[in-house]
């Protein structure tokens, strides 16, 4: 079924279609839930409430984008509001990420000590250590990053889903990268 | 380049998006500098290495989106409960209905002939 068609059916709420819907892309809406929330639990219940969103305002998607791509936005902006409640619940906790995102992200220009390559291991270990490192970053780095690098989204699809401009995408996606990276040479610090 | 302005460059070199002059300034920077090269191949193991991240399996979430629409609409959409259940429960009922059906007829069609 071509896009047109299927957004045509969805628009008069026909069911098989929106379970085709879902089947197709539940998948990729759990892995962005997932990597910005970092539980799994969350990002199921992320997922469903991204879904219940499409079938109730799928009339106001205009076609304008991908349905894939209006699909990451409001995946997107679910998980932004659901990193706010739990930001709000916790905000002793957010301070310490704040403050580590703004040390890091300072810290990692010409003289910071990153991981020479060799102290990268491969692999299983690499992830874990990445999965770790993405955790502490702030939510707009860690969105770039899921996006462009885990999900691998063209730079056009990202500036869609967030509604930055071209460069502020490409500077932020840097910065985020160097931060990354920073927060995985402190955890090696901390080993 | 020098080795601070290749730093800045990481990204777009990581991603092959440099033009042909810019790489190859940031070809002869990497060249003349064993700790940017250092940096640099950390930085594309790293950015590279992201695409990992994917998790090995993800839930259905069908029939939970299901039952939500059903609930929140009042009843409106996904009326049909059996339309909802999630496909492994959907073959194990239909292959169940069908075991049955088999069963009753082979069970009238014998009966009477014993009768008999």
């Amino acid at each position: 079924m071509d896009e047109p068609t299927l957004l045509r059916k969805l628009q008069a709420r026909d069911e098989a279609a929106f379970n085709r819907l879902v089947r197709e892309h539940q998948a990729q809406v759990f892995r962005l839930s997932l990597r910005m929330l970092g539980d799994s639990a969350e990002a199921e219940e992320i997922t469903q409430e991204v879904f219940v969103t499409v079938f109730k305002s799928i009339d106001r998607f205009r076609g304008d984008s991908k349905l894939s791509t209006w699909l990451y936005r409001i995946a997107i902006n679910h998980c932004r509001n659901r990193i706010k409640y739990l930001n709000r619940r916790a905000r002793g906790a957010t301070q310490e990420f704040d403050d580590f995102s703004d040390r890091e992200t300072s810290a990692s220009g010409t003289n910071s000590r990153l991981p020479r390559p060799d102290e990268l291991a491969e692999g299983h270990e690499l992830e874990s250590r990445l999965r770790v490192a993405m955790a502490r970053l702030p939510g707009d780095q860690r969105e770039l990053l899921v996006l462009r690098d885990v999900e691998g989204l063209s730079y056009d699809d990202i500036q869609s889903i967030t509604r930055l401009a071209a460069g502020t995408v490409k500077s932020r996606l840097h910065r985020a990268r160097l931060a990354l990276i920073a927060a995985i040479a402190s955890e090696n610090e901390r080993e | 380049m020098t080795s601070d302005e290749a730093r800045e460059h990481f990204s777009a070199a990581a991603e092959m998006m440099l033009d042909p002059a810019q790489q190859e300034a940031f070809e002869h920077a990497l060249a003349h500098d064993a700790q940017l090269r250092d940096e640099y191949e950390t930085f594309r193991r790293i950015v590279h290495g992201a695409h990992k991240l994917s998790p090995s399996t993800t839930p259905d979430v069908l029939h939970s989106v299901q039952n939500k629409l059903h609930q929140r609409s009042g009843g409106r959409y996904y009326r049909d409960r059996f339309a909802r259940l999630p496909s492994g429960w959907t073959l194990w009922i239909v292959t169940a209905l069908i075991v049955g059906l088999v069963l009753a007829f082979v069970v009238l069609r014998w009966l009477p002939a014993t009768d008999m």
